[in-house]
């Protein structure tokens, strides 16, 4: 149709880009500009500092709990992100590529799982981490975060999988490999986009957590970043800590930007292409 | 190189659907083999289970002497091109080509040696380090045959290999596929739906319908003497 391009089309479409783009970044642009302010002119309401300063930063650093719960943050989501790409991987193969009785169930059990609200299971699983022991350890954060991912990167894996001719994996066993060869260097090799855009997802979910962290941790031994973010307090009792806050939630941020901008560049698509004829 | 037999070979599905009925054939030593029929008629199927891909229900098959009914696809030491051709797109075609090479841990020179016999044979020389992609239907195809010709499996398997490309590139190509079975006088076994193809490739043809073996013989015997009607009318009209 001719009229897809006329000026005013463009100007719409560039003025919805505008709102949707103000609508995204104007909050997080507003936490970056209150970490930056003085204690003092924090409650000033201007958008641009006044007063500019790292001083919330170092204080952040400073304190004798936000970097270990940094740590643990970016330890635990890691792990949970290795640990559920490699379970999900193994059964969404299977689930495509093999006939199993149950296997229908095993995907409705799998989104089953996702349904049950944190909430609800948070208060049973505080007493019993606390009897087996997993009570604010990592692992006792890594085996929720993993009920909670696998089931999601199962679906986006299988899905990928899918995708993927059979045909390339009849080549790989007549070419003499093992079906764990053919699977490592054959179908996993291009079922990438899927692993990393699973993987983001996961780690994301790992990563803001606060629900779980909050309940199942007591000190600096696990207790992540989200959580520790609540233990801010002012330079006195008197003083709001929103300045301390702001420069903890951009901090947080970062690794999650630093995570998506190393994966999205290798989610790409058309990695199949010339796979196959037609 | 060996000789393929299938001795009363079955297959037959879950739903109890025979797609191949007690199928006896036997393909010498460096034999080019072609197994014709209308879709349906069970010769992929027969194919897939020479391959190991398919588990055979009943019947023996028998490769240079050893029944390898159990064997995984892996162990059997054949080749085969697909249909598809099923090139790792991740790959380039030298690392196509080198793939089963590698996986059997030959030594680096071997393998080197090996894949540019194989270019060379195939005309695929200035390609060996484009990726399957950046290549055309005829590159493609003559990829596949390179990745069986490396190799040098006891047989190849080929499911048409050239349906896929058009009538002029398909002539040509059916001369190589020819030429390169000759020269390597490797047991063959061809799987086509084309009659120009059966009658001008193979030492002999198998002709199928149904599940059920209808003829064996030289393309000159099936012409002459066909055993029944459908040969004769499948046979006798070439597309």
């Amino acid at each position: 149709m001719e009229s897809e391009n006329t000026p005013a089309r463009k100007t719409l479409w560039g003025l919805a880009v505008v709102a949707v783009l103000v609508y995204a970044l104007f909050p997080v642009i507003w936490i970056i500009s209150l970490s930056l302010k003085t204690p003092t002119s924090i409650g000033d309401g201007s958008f641009l500092p006044t007063h500019w300063t790292l001083s919330n930063y170092s204080s952040v650093f400073n304190t004798d709990f936000f970097p270990p719960a940094l740590r643990n943050s970016i330890g635990i989501a890691l792990i949970t992100t290795i640990l559920a790409l490699c379970f999900a991987s193994a059964a969404a193969y299977a689930i495509t590529r093999l006939d199993f009785p149950g296997k229908t169930l095993i995907l409705a059990g799998a989104l089953a799982v996702t349904m049950f609200p944190a909430i609800s299971i948070v208060g049973g699983l505080y007493n019993v981490w606390r009897n087996v022991g997993l009570f604010d350890t990592w692992p006792g954060l890594i085996l929720p975060y993993l009920t909670f991912s696998l089931p999601l990167c199962i679906y986006i894996l299988s899905a990928f999988f899918r995708e993927i001719p059979w045909d390339l994996e009849k080549a790989a066993q007549m070419d003499g490999a093992t079906p764990l060869q053919a699977f490592r260097r054959v179908i996993l090799p291009l079922a990438m986009p899927g692993v990393f855009t699973a993987g983001i997802l996961a780690f994301i979910a790992a990563w803001n957590d606060f629900l779980y962290a909050n309940v199942l941790t007591t000190s600096n031994a696990a207790r992540t970043a989200p959580v520790a973010m609540a233990y801010f307090t002012g330079a006195s009792q008197f003083q709001q800590p929103a300045g301390a806050i702001a420069a903890g939630a951009v901090i947080v941020t970062v690794p999650i930007l630093i995570m998506v901008l190393i994966f999205q560049r290798r989610i790409v698509s058309g990695l199949t292409a010339g796979a196959v004829k037609g | 190189m060996a000789d393929i037999v299938l001795d009363s070979v079955v297959k037959r599905y879950p739903d109890g659907f025979e797609a191949v009925k007690d199928l006896n054939l036997s393909i010498g030593d460096g034999e080019f083999m072609i197994l014709v029929g209308p879709s349906g008629c069970g010769k992929s199927t027969a194919l897939n289970m020479i391959a190991g891909l398919e588990d055979i229900s009943a019947g023996e098959l028998r490769i240079a002497g050893k029944v390898v009914n159990q064997v995984a696809p892996r162990d059997r030491d054949i080749a085969m091109v697909f249909q598809s051709y099923a090139l790792y797109p991740h790959m380039t075609v030298r690392e196509n080509m080198a793939f089963a090479l590698r996986l059997k841990k030959a030594p680096k020179a071997e393998i080197d040696r090996k894949v540019q016999e194989a270019a060379d044979i195939l005309d695929l020389t200035e390609h060996l380090a484009r990726k399957p992609a950046n290549l055309s239907g005829g590159q493609r195809q003559r990829v596949a045959m390179g990745r069986a010709i490396v190799r040098d499996p006891k047989a190849f398997l080929m499911d048409e290999p050239l349906s896929n490309l058009d009538a002029k590139l398909r002539v040509q190509m059916r001369a190589q596929v020819a030429r390169i079975q000759r020269r390597l006088n490797t047991t063959t076994v061809y799987v086509t739906h084309d009659q120009t193809e059966a009658m001008t490739l193979g030492d002999r043809v198998a002709v199928m319908l149904s599940g059920v073996l209808q003829q064996v013989g030289s393309p000159m015997e099936l012409y002459n003497n066909p055993a029944n009607l459908f040969v004769a009318g499948f046979i006798g009209s070439p597309a």
